[in-house]
């Protein structure tokens, strides 16, 4: 008789989403994932990462235990070893490096979220004394548009669009269905009970094929767009003028700034045609209440700041910030939030190093601290530190979920960086292009062999679900875990004495124990208090919605938003163009992949076999480019080969790449880290310009 | 009884949820898409429409695959499901072609997962054809199809269509199959 | 606006079932040519069923499971690989009875011939109506389609009765026929590419067929089974004409027949469109539907 098992508990193969879901198990063996529908949360959302990750569990390349390099780096000799052994190694050498070279030579890196630990890691570094932590994302994901949120609105808002009470849903750079199911399951909902949508996305993505409204967005462009929708909805006064009058500053002034953005200047700025521009703005601002979903579009554009300031606005001056069907802040549900510089103990950590850390003089809002910020040191600027010893030299890194050969922009300098560390440790769950370089490699485990909370802040809007252990693999260890041993070896303050402690730790608050929340079903819900806001005020200097940032301007920025030509266009380097004529963007996600993961699952590779290049069909005509060639696709940095997909979902002059895929195409091959965004620091991902031709068959 | 299948294309986004709880369920082959997620596109950029078109085995009332099977390994059980007798198949792949739905698929060494590690992969089903059972193991047990259980979308509706209580049933009326004019009269339905 | 879904091609068959048609085809109307010529030699009567047996071996080759072959005579349903199935064997079972009393050297083996006569044209046929049986590839569901490739078989069999005539008999009316068979495929092509033009104003697949049939991948393969024909043509002429030459141009005649016969097989095959899942009507119909919304609210 087979024992037939169902253990309810929550996704993190992607780490923000968290979605609610069943694990069916068959004489202690995982056989199946669905989708919760019962979730409070998540409503039943899953994606085939999730569905798969059965394959990822027992995936015959897991790491299953702790490896120690046997051999010069790279060569792929390794040898077993005990999990004292590695994590004695771990600790002494780090320790070693920071004693000899200061704590500012041991860089902690983190990746994906494999769990809610990602500001347990911050903690972690902090503790430990480095002032140089940081994320593949890092700059490039979340930490911008959380910034500008903060700026403009005291908080994050445009995190939490309310859509199922929005008449009108405006996605912004995002493509919900293939990187954030819940809240494109809650899009659908909302769509199917008549809501309309607006979709700004280059690509005519999954999310777009849905809307009533698209923008064909020029990559890079999107903060004109948002300026020039400001402009159609000041001029037409369709904004909500008791609003503005009672939560914000500075509309005056912003008035007078967005006046230069008329519809026609826009349109030949973000080649989305006029009509569009003016349909969309009075949509979202007429038929309200209007709720905006963005993503990273909103960090990995030329000067990202700008735009998640104008899109905030937008949500501003039309009146939906912080009210029901609009854009309301995310808050927990009465447990230690994660989120905030006590928890990551940055006040443990010496002042005199926050000068110290790497990039903190050029991208001073994304490394110095701010206190609205997590500050964290500047990944391009850690490698040129790695390579060049200046202005001092990093000697080791602990990469937690991360695979910077991959994930950050120009992969040759991360390779050669990597290389050049004297320690090198990694945790992961296969020996990833990054794990292949390290020293010591940790075997990490999936979100389906732990125990812990979701709580990430993307996925906490007043819910806090548990997520629970349904399979062990090998010795394989969750992240938390692997910190906490660590923590112990160099006696770092601030831990636990294990990973159970540690999640009672984060309950305290709510009395109740891990282990008394489970048998109290998982999950508790706090009712969000909406409007407490507009009631007391917004937390910001002015106790207003800012669209005037009286702090950027303290700063030495422009306390307005303006729009800045991509460092590489065709109207900012004509010259360039001429040989690089096609506008390129790297943000193409599908729903099967999580960046550079999940290439080895095969019921995933299967869905999605080759990296794709997605050209007008029109374009490619032109080129002697058919459906499914091999076609190079060629920047001033260098060139991947991808297969093309026709598509009149595109501009003709558009291009766009998938992210993740390795070798010959690995999209950040095409990227620049040089030119960086103002203060913040994020390499430019959408907007390069590129050329492309046939390879082959 | 008869089972059938609606789906609503206004729901779908082709996130492909369905194929992956599909290659799951069935632990297919590389290139073994039992059910899988079409993307059709008309217009011109920017005036583009463009939607997802999920499609699986029809379980047609009157298939073409069982006509032209020469073994009889083909057949269609009193639940109204189109099956596949493994031990009876000879690999002609004449069904394969005949079908209207490229729902069938020849299971050979080429399937074999190409670049990643195999798993969980029968050999008995090799040389023959195989395709969507609409999971009738699961649904006799009182389960849904992996792919309708998975859809978070809740786009796919599965049930007896001569069940006149069954939502099946009800959507049914202003659902339309593929190719509904051939006669095939497929056990799928779409709704848009 | 651009409102159209492409039609899909079948995969699954390919060169190795164009190389039994074409053995099997060729191989039963050579013995009809044969019978019908009543020629005198036993053992060139022994070639055809031959031909039609490796187009048999070929056959079981590409089966995912040979060892299951004897089910669809077991099983026998009504469909035409089953009765192929049958009338393959059935042939080599009478060619082995016919081979065996050869080589004894014992009884008559006329009514063997007879019988074998007759299970020639179902084994001739079983090709064409294997893909007239497929309804939804409206190419190969046509009546030209059919006549083309019937009579593609018999120009391949009789060019090779030609051919093997040379070296028993003067085998002049043989060449005569093949020369008028090629005259009449000739014609027929023609008339054919007229018909599909006609027809792919009803079906979008037979309109893609057309297409690569002459402009795209097809287009060769079309070629050749043209050219195949004319220049076969042209060499029985030359034979028949300059009677020394004949023992050089006939057998190159037919195999250059065979190249072509061989080409439009395996042309018909590659252009095996079916359908597109949604019509022209229907995609118009959903895009409109899609843009409304008429789904059904949670």
């Amino acid at each position: 008789m087979s024992q037939v098992e169902y253990i309810r508990t929550t996704c993190s193969i992607c780490g923000h989403n968290q979605c609610g879901v069943i694990v069916k198990r068959v004489n202690g063996k995982v056989v199946e994932i669905m989708p919760n529908r019962d979730d409070p949360m998540t409503k039943g959302s899953i994606c085939p990462k999730s569905i798969a990750s059965v394959q990822l569990l027992y995936h015959p390349d897991r790491l299953k235990y702790p490896l120690k390099r046997d051999g010069p780096r790279g060569s792929g000799k390794w040898i077993r070893i005990t999990w004292e052994e590695a994590l004695d190694t771990v600790a002494s050498r780090l320790l070693e490096i920071k004693e000899k070279y200061g704590p500012e030579a041991v860089v902690m890196a983190r990746g994906t979220n494999r769990g809610s630990w990602i500001r347990l890691f911050n903690r972690f570094a902090n503790s430990f004394g480095t002032p140089n932590w940081t994320e593949s994302g890092g700059a490039q994901c979340f930490t911008p548009r959380s910034i500008a949120q903060r700026l403009t609105l005291g908080g994050l808002a445009l995190e939490w669009p309310d859509v199922e009470n929005s008449r009108t849903i405006m996605v912004w750079g995002a493509n919900p269905p293939a990187t954030w199911s819940p809240k494109s399951v809650k899009i659908i909902r909302a769509r199917s009970n008549g809501a309309r949508l607006i979709v700004v996305d280059p690509v005519m993505s999954n999310m777009a094929s849905k809307a009533d409204v698209w923008l064909p967005v020029r990559p890079g462009t999107d903060v004109a767009l948002a300026l020039g929708m400001i402009n159609v909805i000041i001029n037409e006064r369709l904004y909500d003028s008791e609003y503005i009058e009672k939560y914000t500053v500075g509309f005056e002034s912003l008035k007078e700034r967005v006046s230069e953005y008329t519809p026609e200047r826009v349109s030949e700025i973000t080649w989305v045609p006029k009509e569009r521009i003016i349909e969309a703005a009075r949509l979202f601002a007429t038929n309200r209440p209007s709720s905006i979903v963005i993503s990273a579009t909103f960090d990995e554009i030329v000067d990202p700041i700008q735009l998640g300031r104008a899109v905030s606005i937008i949500s501003a001056i039309t009146g939906n910030v912080d009210v029901r069907g609009g854009n309301i802040f995310p808050e927990t549900a009465g447990q230690v939030s994660i989120d905030t510089n006590d928890f990551i103990m940055i006040d443990d950590l010496p002042k005199e190093l926050d000068s110290k850390r790497l990039g903190a003089d050029r991208y001073p809002i994304l490394s110095k601290y701010l206190k609205i910020n997590f500050p964290m040191a500047h990944y391009p600027t850690i490698l040129e530190s790695i390579i060049t010893g200046r202005p001092y030299r990093v000697r080791a890194m602990f990469i937690m979920g991360g695979n910077p050969m991959l994930s950050i922009a120009n992969s040759e300098m991360a390779a050669e960086a990597l290389s050049r560390l004297e320690f090198l440790a990694v945790a992961d769950l296969f020996l990833s292009k990054t794990a292949e370089m390290a020293d010591v490699v940790l075997p990490a485990a999936s979100w389906l062999e732990y125990d812990g909370l979701a709580d990430s802040v993307q996925a906490t809007y007043g819910h806090l679900r548990i997520r629970q252990k349904a399979a062990t693999v090998g010795e394989a260890r969750s992240d938390t875990w692997i910190m906490i041993e660590l923590a112990k070896r160099m006696k770092l303050k601030g831990f636990w004495s294990s990973e159970r402690e540690y999640l009672d730790y984060i309950l305290s608050p709510t009395g109740m124990t891990f282990e008394q929340l489970r048998e109290r079903g998982g999950a508790i819900y706090h009712e969000p208090s909406v409007g407490s806001r507009l009631k007391n005020g917004f937390n910001t200097p002015s106790g207003k919605i800012e669209l005037y940032s009286q702090t950027l301007k303290e700063w030495g920025y422009d306390p307005l938003p303006f729009y800045t030509e991509p460092f590489e266009s065709p109207y900012s380097t004509p010259e360039v163009a001429k040989q690089y004529p096609f506008v390129l963007t790297t943000g193409r996600r599908v729903s099967t992949y999580f960046h550079t993961a999940q290439r080895n699952v095969p019921a995933l590779r299967d869905i999605n076999p080759e990296p794709v290049v997605e050209i007008n069909s029109d374009t490619a005509r032109e080129l002697g480019i058919s459906n499914g060639d091999m076609v190079r696709v060629e920047t001033r940095r260098g060139y991947v080969i991808m297969k093309a997909k026709l598509t009149q979902g595109i501009h003709p002059r558009v291009v766009a790449v998938q992210h993740g895929w390795p070798d010959e195409a690995n999209d950040n091959r095409l990227t620049d880290n040089t030119a960086c965004a103002t203060g913040i620091g994020s390499t430019t991902l959408r907007g390069l310009l590129c050329n492309i031709r046939r390879e082959g068959k | 009884m008869k089972y059938a299948m609606v789906i609503d294309l206004t729901k779908c986004v082709g996130c492909n949820a369905c194929t992956a709880a599909c290659k799951i369920d069935n632990s297919t082959g590389f290139g073994v898409k039992y059910g899988q997620v079409l993307e059709v596109e008309a217009g011109r950029f920017p005036d583009v429409t463009k939607f997802y078109l999920p499609i699986l085995c029809m379980h047609c009332e009157n298939p073409e695959c069982l006509k032209v099977c020469p073994t009889g390994a083909t057949f269609r059980t009193k639940e109204g499901v189109v099956l596949i007798d493994r031990d009876r198949c000879m690999g002609c792949r004449y069904c394969v072609v005949a079908c209207p739905y490229m729902a069938r698929y020849f299971y050979n060494d080429l399937k074999r997962p190409l670049g990643v590690p195999r798993m969980d992969l029968e050999d008995e089903r090799l040389g023959t054809v195989e395709k969507c059972d609409f999971c009738i193991d699961r649904v006799r047990e009182g389960d849904l199809p992996a792919c309708v259980k998975a859809c978070p979308y809740e786009a796919r509706t599965f049930g007896d269509a001569d069940d006149p209580n069954s939502r099946v049933h009800g959507l049914m009326a202003r659902a339309k199959p593929l190719k509904e004019d051939e006669g095939f009269n497929p056990s799928v339905y779409y709704i848009w | 606006m651009v409102m159209r879904m492409e039609p899909f091609r079948q995969q699954e068959f390919g060169w190795r079932v164009a190389l039994d048609f074409l053995l099997s085809g060729s191989g039963s109307s050579l013995f009809i040519v044969y019978f019908l010529a009543g020629g005198g030699v036993s053992a060139v009567y022994m070639v055809g069923p031959a031909l039609v047996l490796a187009g048999l071996a070929v056959l079981l080759s590409e089966l995912g499971r040979p060892s299951n072959f004897w089910r669809s005579i077991y099983n026998y349903r009504a469909s035409w690989m089953a009765r192929g199935a049958i009338f393959n064997l059935a042939y080599t079972l009478i060619w082995l009875a016919m081979v065996s009393l050869y080589a004894l050297r014992v009884g008559n083996y006329f009514p063997l011939y007879a019988v074998e006569f007759a299970f020639s044209f179902p084994v001739l046929i079983y090709p064409v109506m294997l893909l007239y049986e497929v309804k939804d590839i409206k190419l190969w569901r046509s009546w030209w389609t059919s006549a083309l490739t019937l009579l593609y078989a018999i120009s391949g069999g009789s060019s090779l009765g030609a051919a093997l005539s040379l070296l028993y008999r003067s085998g002049d009316q043989i060449v005569y026929a093949s020369a008028l068979i090629n005259v009449i495929l000739i014609v027929f092509l023609f008339v054919y590419i007229q018909e599909l033009r006609q027809k792919q104003r009803v079906y979008r697949s037979v309109e893609s067929a057309l297409r690569e049939m002459l402009y795209g991948g097809g287009r060769a393969l079309l070629q050749l089974s043209f050219s195949g024909a004319v220049v076969s043509l042209a060499m029985y002429v030359i034979a028949l004409a300059i009677q020394p030459v004949a023992l050089l141009a006939v057998p190159l005649g037919a195999a250059i027949d065979l190249a072509g016969v061989y080409s439009f097989r395996l042309m018909v095959l590659r252009l095996g469109f079916h359908e597109p899942l949604v019509s022209e009507r229907r995609l118009r119909e959903m895009a409109e539907g899609l843009r409304k919304r008429s789904g059904e609210p949670q």
